[in-house]
């Protein structure tokens, strides 16, 4: 069972809330997800439509909302999120995005160390998205993060886990959970993920914008479980020559 | 008076509450929160808080994220 901050977690599948053709189709796939916590963003109202509010078919009380800070550019931005996301009652929860570059939408990671550490002595619970850095995994671990979250890929990419060796690295350092974050784009891509030790993974994107989103959120959900299994039961090691299978004696009589 | 919401300029009427203006727009108050002037309002004040002229609001609630 994975715990983060105190509560644990049955499913190590945390689902995104974005981009999703309609409201009951969102709702839908993340319960075909069986996931527990979903991110949710904090945008202003549009008073020209101030009627659209897809957050109304999500009972809170199945899902742990984790708002994040998105479109933050900086720790002051992120902060005011945060305060923002407390104030509406969002909990103590909290995924911090810092992306001040709009082409990369990579994390700032000197923001959102100076974020994360404010926001820890206020009492959040900070879940930090970050680049694949394993020192900078160690730094926000030392000023509190609940979890650390590196990226496969850069958000909405569908690329999968770019750079497992540093990705290893960080699960092997962290006193605190490891979630991959962003750019999985496909099942096995998560599987891969937990094979490696991650201890959960978060998917929006690839769901949302899936043919079927319903059909993918339930193979995703697999996908978590089956390389979580694996990561448990232990892979083999990798060899750099050929190892048969099969005995190798006892042929004597073809010869 | 005028007041900007959402970075529009509106017109209120002196002395109107948070909660009224919300109605006025639609906006229903349960899902929305309310910053003004860079400060946070708390949920059981929407009924009693009187917009200041000059106000800036910010209204806001939860949208789908990753």
């Amino acid at each position: 069972m994975l715990t983060i901050a105190g509560r644990t977690f049955k499913s190590r599948l945390f689902g995104g809330t974005g981009k999703f053709s309609s409201p009951l189709v969102m709702r839908d796939a993340l319960d075909a997800s069986g996931c527990e916590m979903v991110t949710v963003a904090l945008r202003r109202i549009d008073l020209d439509n101030p009627e659209d509010d897809i957050m109304s078919v999500l009972d809170r009380e199945k899902f742990l909302f984790l708002p994040n800070t998105s479109g933050a550019r900086d720790a002051d931005e992120a902060i005011r999120l945060a305060h923002l996301a407390r104030a509406a009652g969002g909990g103590d929860w909290l995924k911090l995005e810092v992306t001040p570059d709009p082409r990369t939408l990579l994390p700032d990671p000197v923001e959102t160390l100076k974020a994360t550490e404010v926001l820890v002595k206020e009492g959040f619970i900070v879940l930090p998205y970050m680049n694949v850095d394993p020192i900078l995994a160690l730094r926000l671990q030392d000023v509190g993060a609940a979890a650390v979250m590196p990226l496969g890929a850069p958000i909405g990419t569908n690329q999968g886990v770019l750079n497992p060796f540093q990705v290893e690295i960080i699960i092997d350092q962290a006193q605190v959970p490891v979630v991959v974050d962003a750019g999985l784009g496909a099942p096995s891509h998560a599987a891969y993920a937990m094979e490696l030790g991650a201890d959960a993974v978060l998917v929006n994107t690839a769901i949302a914008v899936a043919g079927d989103p319903v059909k993918i959120a339930r193979a995703f959900a697999m996908a978590v479980e089956a390389g979580r299994d694996a990561y448990e039961a232990g892979l083999g090691a990798k060899r750099d020559q050929a190892a048969a299978s099969s005995p190798e004696t006892g042929l004597d009589f073809l010869r | 008076m005028e007041i900007v919401c959402n970075g529009k300029k509106k017109v209120i009427e002196p002395d109107t509450r948070l909660i009224h203006f919300m109605a006025e727009l639609g906006v229903k108050p349960d899902t929305v929160f309310v910053e003004c002037n860079g400060t946070v309002l708390q949920k059981e004040d929407y009924d009693t808080f009187v917009i200041p002229e000059g106000a800036v609001l910010e209204l806001i609630r939860f949208v789908g994220g990753g």
